[in-house]
């Protein structure tokens, strides 16, 4: 078809949603040259670039530390939910019961509690249990964080998964579990792997329930970065943040070639 | 002759019900996400003591009046101001090529995936006094033209719109791509013009995704607390610093805990409005 | 070797099967036949086990397996879908219902190797179901049903999604392989032809019950219904009343007016009302100097030409429309709407149903 002269209604809305796309972009944009200034004092745009700033993170123990704890908790909140969040989904998608809304409202339902709200239960639950400020303690809290949205991707996954192929392979003799590893996670894998990257990176940037419950020897790299915010503003910031990006933009192309590879 | 099956064949067994996959999941959320919740209610009426002591001071103080108002206010605006930017951007998407929309696509899902800090850090950085907006700003019209745009209203709410809008354009979206193209067709071989086609087919049908959003924008913004401790001021302190105030500084935990009670029900409204309409899209995520 | 006795099945409030009885003997190729809708699928996933009865009893090989999950009942099933796992290769799908039994990995591919030349398709054992022709994955959906040998078969329209071709082409194949193996199978279709081609005997379903069960024959020359004699073949379907009872045959004069006699077996008395089922082949176009036992005189209203045969619809003068099916010949195809046409059949080709 060959296309009309655009009417200003289009360009107008191609305009609006370019400027959206640039308001997006925008931290991205900011930080990354940032992160490459020499000074000590954030200046935009640097006005020499080198890899300073890189060299403070990497070399001072505060932020090594939180970053080391942060990957610990991610690492086991990506387990931990992984495990909980996609036999639920397959509960959820394959059996029927009574009050099967309910409960998957429910167990969806801590991605709407308003963090803050949770932060202050954990505070208090965790406090009385004395699992407060342990790596233990912070798994649990983000695992409560994470499996929604675990359960929200293999569900939308499994549903992909031909259920005839389960019924087929019952009918050749395959018990449930045989079945589940044979034909229903080999077809669900693209699902999973997207599942444990979210859960890993909801864990690595959460901040207001680590701000919390964290210890002083299990402060995370988010509650670090608020604080650095929050009381001075150092630039090394603006490298930690440009690594942060980096590995947001990684799991978005891996999501997006796992998505294309369905 | 049939191979038969080891052992099973001759027990005819019950068959097994899949629920049992959800009692992990299940007994996990009551331990660690229920459990909590009713300690936060259980510490808002004073514990053992069942006092509504706590909640009398919320309606007493004027304080308090003053942050749920800031609240509801600065959630409002976001809101507008999410779905204002988000419809542009959805609409834009959605008359992609697939290929095309995937790739831009990734422009909502990075800030979408970025953390909250690293947005807020740019946004010091950008609003700043020595900011970026503000060397332009000087660079134009001199040193006197300095505005403040950190730590106050303004700042929030860039923040918290920025933060807000890929949810609304995921829900958004979702209801553009669930129309008919054939309707718009239909619409044009009758002679409708663009504007037309949109404010009277396009605009209409996607409304039920422009209010999910709105919901969803108001539900995450009321429950704000990085984005108000971080580039707001004193006057702009929502529900949720309150809380944290109190945890941290006067060590009230029946007055966080009564404040915190509040935010659940608020947002509960919301999230019930929201399940109305959309009950499968809550996450705004399943594109 | 399969046995329903008063098998039921409600969903919710919709009746999907009423209280079946049925017997398929060991061996026989027994198709469900019906219109969509009918319950056909619905008793073969009951026989398979993925749907649950909510009445009656299912006894498979002498065994009470009501209640007993698919995978404990130890039969084979044929998918519309065929159902192959897509991450496997051909080798490994086939090999699953053997991996499953726990068999050595040599007897595995001894088997797998010798299933697929019994499909004539030796070559493909390393490719994805995917990189094969909808033909070829059929066979190979039967392969991995018959690698197992089990001695009762489950298809659901297996051929649903070929051409008209190789549809046919399969049909043949599946009844060699059932003459070649011996075993039962139970085959579902709303293909008439298929059914007809096929079977050893025809359920045919309505409703969620079986209206009739026989063989070909039975079922396209004995309809014991309206529905069946309507479903299967073409009818001319004549509304009457029965004037004359005989031990067998009957007289009944039709609405319009005119009276024919026919074979009987629904007991029906003198008075009663009833249909008249004439195969529109059974009708003759009667030259001037021909005779028939059954004779009637009308109007060509249209002739309707489909390649070997042509359909001659003819109003009789009482106003009742009766089709003939005619070998297309040229001198037929001469007539013209509008000609007076005599038209002839035997009473015994007249069935007379309730």
């Amino acid at each position: 078809m060959a296309r009309r002269k655009r009417s200003p209604l289009s360009i107008a809305a191609c305009a609006a949603a370019w400027s959206g796309y640039v308001f997006l972009a925008l931290p991205s944009v900011i930080i990354i040259p940032m992160s490459f200034g020499n000074s000590d004092e954030l200046i935009f745009p640097p006005r020499s670039f080198s890899l300073y700033l890189y060299e403070k993170y990497l070399l001072e123990s505060n932020w090594m530390a939180a970053t080391a704890e942060s990957l610990e908790v991610a690492l086991g909140t990506a387990a931990l939910s992984l495990l909980l969040g996609v036999s639920a989904a397959y509960g959820l998608s394959r059996a029927e019961f009574l009050a099967k809304r309910l409960i998957t409202m429910f167990l969806l339902s801590p991605a709407f509690v308003p963090a803050i709200v949770l932060a202050l239960g954990l505070y208090l639950y965790l406090g009385a249990g004395h699992v407060s400020g342990t790596t233990v303690g912070l798994i649990i809290s983000h695992t409560v964080v994470a499996v929604p949205f675990v359960i929200v991707t293999s569900m939308a996954g499994l549903r992909h998964v031909d259920q005839r192929l389960e019924i087929a392979a019952a009918v050749m003799g395959a018990r449930r579990f045989l079945i589940i590893r044979r034909i229903t996670l080999p077809l669900l894998a693209p699902s999973v792997l997207a599942a444990t990257l979210f859960a890993f990176l909801i864990s690595f940037d959460e901040v207001v329930i680590s701000y919390f419950i964290a210890g002083v020897r299990t402060q995370t790299l988010p509650v670090k970065m608020y604080s650095a915010i929050h009381w001075e503003i150092s630039p090394v910031l603006a490298a930690v943040s440009t690594l942060l990006t980096l590995l947001s933009l990684g799991i978005c192309l891996a999501v997006a070639l796992l998505r294309r590879g369905r | 002759m049939a191979y038969h099956l080891k052992g099973s064949t001759t027990t005819p067994r019950r068959r097994d019900n899949p629920v049992v996959f959800v009692v992990p999941a299940a007994l996990f959320m009551a331990g660690a996400f229920l459990l909590p919740l009713l300690m936060v209610l259980y510490t808002s009426v004073g514990g053992n003591a069942l006092t509504l002591a706590h909640y009398a001071e919320l309606v007493s103080r004027p304080l308090y009046a003053i942050v749920l108002w800031n609240t509801l206010q600065i959630s409002a605006f976001s809101t507008l101001a999410t779905v204002l930017v988000a419809y542009p951007i959805a609409y834009h998407l959605a008359r992609q090529p697939p290929r095309r929309r995937a790739l831009l696509l990734i422009l909502v899902l990075l800030p979408f995936w970025t953390s909250i800090l690293v947005k807020s850090f740019a946004f010091t950085v950008l609003l700043g006094q020595d900011g970026a907006l503000n060397q332009i700003v000087t660079a134009l019209f001199g040193d006197g033209a300095r505005i403040k745009l950190l730590f106050n209203r303004p700042a929030v709410l860039i923040g918290m719109t920025h933060y807000l809008v890929p949810f609304a354009v995921f829900s958004i979206l979702a209801s553009l791509l669930a129309q008919d193209p054939d309707l718009r067709r239909a619409a044009e071989i009758m002679g409708a013009g663009r504007w037309r086609i949109f404010l009277a087919i396009t605009l209409p049908l996607s409304m039920p995704g422009v209010l999910a959003s709105a919901l969803l924008s108001m539900i995450l913004s009321m429950g704000m607390f990085v984005t108000p401790a971080l580039l707001g001021g004193r006057a702009d302190l929502m529900i949720s610093n309150l809380v944290d105030f109190h945890v941290r500084e006067t060590l009230d935990w029946g007055a966080a805990s009564a404040l915190a009670a509040c935010l659940i029900v608020v947002t509960g409204i919301f999230a019930v409005l929201l399940s109305r309409i959309r009950p499968g899209q809550l996450l705004g995520r399943e594109i | 070797m399969v046995r329903l006795e008063g098998v039921g099945r409600r969903y919710g409030p919709v009746t999907a099967l009423t209280d079946i009885n049925l017997d398929i003997v060991e061996g026989e190729f027994l198709t469900l036949l019906g219109p969509s809708g009918s319950g056909k699928t619905t008793l073969l996933n009951l026989i398979a086990g993925t749907v649950e009865v909510t009445t009656g009893r299912v006894w498979i090989d002498g065994r009470d397996v009501t209640g007993t999950p698919p995978m404990a009942r130890g039969l084979g099933m044929v998918f519309q879908n065929y159902a192959l796992f897509p991450h496997m290769t051909v080798g490994e799908n086939i090999a699953f219902p053997l991996r499953v039994r726990r068999l050595p990995e040599r007897e595995i591919r001894r088997k797998v190797a010798e299933v697929l030349d019994l499909v004539r398709l030796p070559e493909v054992t390393g490719r994805k179901p995917k990189e094969l022709s909808g033909g070829q994955q059929q066979r190979i959906a039967i392969a991995r049903c018959l690698v197992y040998d089990p001695s009762l078969v489950l298809m659901d329209e297996p051929l649903g999604a070929l051409d008209k071709k190789l549809r046919q082409q399969m049909q043949l194949e599946i009844k060699r392989l059932h003459t070649l193996l011996g075993m039962t199978i139970v085959y579902v279709t709303h293909d008439q032809e298929e059914a007809l081609v096929m079977s050893d005997r025809i359920c045919l379903m309505h409703d969620g019950r079986i209206e009739q069960l026989g063989t070909a024959s039975d079922l396209y020359f004995r309809p014991a219904t309206v529905f069946a004699a309507d479903f299967l073949g073409e009818s001319n379907l004549l509304d009457g009343e029965c004037v004359a009872v005989a031990s067998e045959s009957l007289t009944v004069r039709t609405a319009g007016g005119v009276t024919m006699s026919g074979l009987t077996s629904v007991g029906l008395a003198r008075g009663d009302r009833c249909k008249l089922v004439i195969r529109p082949e059974n009708i003759a176009l009667l030259g001037p100097n021909n005779v028939a036992p059954c004779i009637a005189e009308g109007v060509l209203e249209e002739m309707i030409f489909v390649g070997g045969v042509t359909n001659f619809r003819v109003r009789l003068h009482d106003g009742v429309i009766l089709t003939a099916k005619r070998l297309t010949t040229e001198a037929r195809l001469a007539l013209t709407p509008g000609a007076s046409v005599r038209l002839g059949w035997r009473a015994a080709d007249v069935v007379v149903l309730r």
